[in-house]
């Protein structure tokens, strides 16, 4: 009998103009979607390409000229150096022209320096498209499918109530849950029509682009997004039968529905983010740079000190030679006693500078992790999560590339970043001045690696599976709060006056 | 057949709704429950159909008990309120079709629904139209039409003549005449006493929820069934 209803709910869908009108414009959006989200892909793909076509550059004058390199390494004032050839460079992600999750935010490629690794700015940062411009399919089904999943349960119920329907199928020798499963299923089927339409025609599109939406790494992500988003239209379904089954006709239901939509959409994903920033505030990024200028400045008037001093015990007087001449001997004597320190000031250095990125990373995530928890009261914000992690543009995304970034930092500490190349002096008695000494040509130690001669940096491998595993619990999630708003929506119908 | 014993019913504030109403429909018999609004009559309908649930008493369809097997119970009746409810962007024959198989007829083919329709007078062409373009008489068609195709031997209906014009409501009568001389059981209301005179074999008239008279008014005009109908609730205005 749920059969029987579930396919007279789909045939009255089918021949409503509303519906029909409602199922064309979510195809539609669904392929203008897909259009915009290929031209903001290549977009993202070409910013990739420029930042790598500079890397490349950088490297191959590394080539001309291998001395030039000394100047990029070292001190230099304080400051991340910016070298175009020590950057690890991130592809936008294929599966993000379906959801784009955190693909916009993630940066687009990361600083490697002396003093550190810094992320760079995202792929889009200061292009027209922002987050809200986003039409791409988890836009489309949390916003759009969600409101047309209210209108059919406003009139499935409530609609049904006020025409005197339901009193007409409940004098049939048919359970009333059975009724209500029928009309769910029913609505679920009719919902998966214009999905399954538009998620097609969007694949075309996508297709024509050249984005290959057939790759091994793409498809089972499209495949999972669109079991998940009949998940969540199912729970948004189930939950406003419920509310429509507490409405005596179908304009009263309409407008309880359309502000639980409302509430589900926007209030709560919005005010999760507000409530999260009051509870769990981040350090502004001003407040930041400002401790790393003065934890930095500390430190270069420290190791003016530290070096000074160890001159003095090399040569046993201040004075320094100005005229660029550096006895072999002292020279010798004074780096043998400041290799260790000046490693020991390095390690410093670069961990005040973690330990500062690190506190507003933690921040970040932990501020993100109570902005997903109080989503979860909303379905909607709770799909939105899974898409982003079935797509590979979730909380993942950025910190497997950054673990990488990470591991790639480490390696070229130990390879270059904590050599000493050159020589650099402080004249205590002129207030610190300092004299550098470029790497002698002759010295093999004192030579300045090539960056061929440097690790080369190993991006992260699409991660399908831990992807997928990060999915499950909003789907899980989603699949218990369809439970419960069935079995609520049950309990409405069958105590329901007719 | 239908049978009411001693159904009391109070709803939420303390209103008496029904005060021991007990009735019986036999099988081939119209019987029409008469009274103001208010009285009880719709109430009395929704106990055959557990569409409400009597603090007292037990309605019977079929010597089936609707409380205690109310999907059984309902496999014996079919039901038409006063505004038809038929599926607006349904064909007639959809619509008979879908609530005869829900009634549990999975054999009630096309033509089967179209024989049925046939039966209550609709126009061929008029079939396989979307009701939405019916009248409000050619609507309860498709009602009484699925109970004929369910073979159904009880049938409820709640204001059958309301809102129709003289002729749709003599059609309507005569419809269920038709269907009474073939066995079936017929319970109707009414508080159009002109209409239900020609309509009923008995008449069973409610005041606030108490059965007031029950008698069996073989061919009873409408002036005879007003003056019944005055005399049964003037006995019951406290002096």
């Amino acid at each position: 009998m749920i059969a029987h209803v579930a396919r007279r709910e789909v045939l009255g869908h089918l021949r409503s103009p509303r519906f029909v009108a409602l199922c064309a414009l979510a195809v539609a959006l669904l392929a203008v979607g897909a259009w915009i989200d290929a031209g903001r892909f290549e977009a993202r793909m070409a910013y990739a390409d420029a930042l790598d076509a500079q890397r490349q550059s950088a490297v191959a004058f590394d080539r001309a000229g291998p001395d030039e390199v000394v100047w990029r390494y070292g001190w230099r004032g304080g400051r991340v150096v910016a070298d175009p050839a020590m950057r690890a460079v991130r592809p936008p992600t294929p599966a993000s022209v379906f959801a784009i999750g955190g693909d916009l935010d993630a940066p687009g490629f990361w600083q490697f320096g002396t003093e550190g690794m810094s992320a760079g700015a995202s792929t889009e940062a200061g292009s027209l498209g922002g987050r809200s411009a986003t039409l791409d399919l988890e836009f489309v089904v949390r916003v759009v499918l969600s409101l047309v999943a209210m209108l059919l349960a406003a009139d499935a119920v409530a609609g049904d109530r006020e025409t005197g329907m339901l009193r007409a199928l409940f004098a049939a020798p048919v359970s009333r849950v059975d009724v209500l499963l029928g009309k769910w299923l029913g609505g679920l089927l009719t919902l998966a029509l214009p999905l399954t339409l538009g998620s097609g025609v969007a694949c075309l599109v996508l297709a024509a682009h050249g984005i290959a939406v057939l790759d091994a790494d793409v498809w089972p992500r499209v495949l999972l997004l669109l079991a998940g988003a009949l998940l969540f239209l199912s729970a948004s379904l189930a939950l406003a039968l419920y509310a429509s089954a507490h409405c005596r006709d179908a304009r009263t239901a309409t407008v309880l529905l359309v502000a639980l939509w409302v509430a589900a959409v926007l209030i709560v994903p919005n005010g999760a983010a507000l409530v999260a920033a009051a509870v769990a505030p981040v350090t502004p990024a001003e407040v930041v740079r400002q401790a790393r200028t003065d934890g930095l400045r500390q430190l270069e008037v420290e190791r003016a000190h530290v070096l000074a001093r160890l001159w003095r015990t090399a040569t046993g007087s201040d004075d320094v030679p100005r005229d660029g001449r550096l006895p072999d001997d002292a020279k010798r004597r004074y780096d043998a006693l400041r290799r260790g320190a000046e490693v020991a000031l390095m390690q410093r250095k670069r961990a005040l500078l973690r330990d500062l990125d690190d506190r507003r990373v933690r921040e970040e995530r932990r501020q993100s992790r109570l902005v997903g928890l109080l989503g979860a009261v909303s379905p909607a914000a709770t799909f939105g999560s899974f898409a982003a992690a079935a797509a590979g543009t979730g909380r993942r995304l950025e910190e497997r590339w950054e673990g990488a970034a990470r591991e790639h930092q480490a390696r070229l500490e130990r390879a270059s970043f904590d050599q000493m190349h050159g020589t650099e002096l402080f004249d205590a008695r002129a207030d610190f001045l300092r004299i550098s000494f470029l790497p002698g040509p002759g010295d093999a130690a004192d030579r300045v690696p090539t960056y061929a001669e440097m690790p080369a940096f190993a991006p992260p491998e699409p991660a399908l599976g831990a992807d997928l595993a990060d999915a499950l619990a909003p789907l899980v999630l989603l699949a218990g709060e369809n439970l419960v708003f069935l079995v609520l929506a049950a309990v409405a119908v069958t105590r329901m006056e007719v | 057949m239908l049978r009411a014993e001693g159904l009391t019913k109070r709803f939420r504030g303390g209103a008496r709704a029904l005060d021991g109403v007990s009735l019986t429909v036999a099988d081939g018999e119209i019987c029409t429950l008469v009274g103001r609004n208010g009285a009880g009559k719709t109430t009395t309908l929704y106990c055959f159909l557990d569409f409400v649930r009597p603090d007292g008493g037990g309605a019977w369809i079929d010597d089936v008990e609707v409380a205690r097997a109310p999907l059984v119970a309902r496999r014996g009746v079919a039901y038409l309120a006063e505004q038809v409810a038929a599926y607006p962007t349904l064909t007639g024959r959809e619509n008979v079709r879908f609530f005869a198989r829900l009634a549990g007829r999975a054999d009630c083919s096309r033509r089967v629904a179209a024989d049925a329709l046939a039966r209550l007078g609709l126009a061929d062409d008029a079939i396989d139209r979307p009701v939405r373009t019916y009248s409000k008489g050619m609507r309860q068609r498709v009602g009484l039409a699925t109970a004929v195709a369910c073979c159904t031997r009880n049938l409820i209906l709640d204001e059958p003549t309301s809102g129709l014009d003289p002729a749709a409501a003599g059609e309507l009568i005569a419809l269920l005449r038709d269907l009474s001389r073939d066995g079936c059981a017929v319970l109707t209301s009414s508080h159009d006493l002109a209409r239900a005179a020609s309509a009923t074999d008995r008449a069973v008239c409610l005041d606030q929820g108490r059965v007031v008279a029950d008698e069996r008014l073989d061919g009873p005009t409408a002036e005879r069934l007003e003056r019944w109908y005055d005399a049964a609730t003037v006995r019951q205005v406290p002096t």
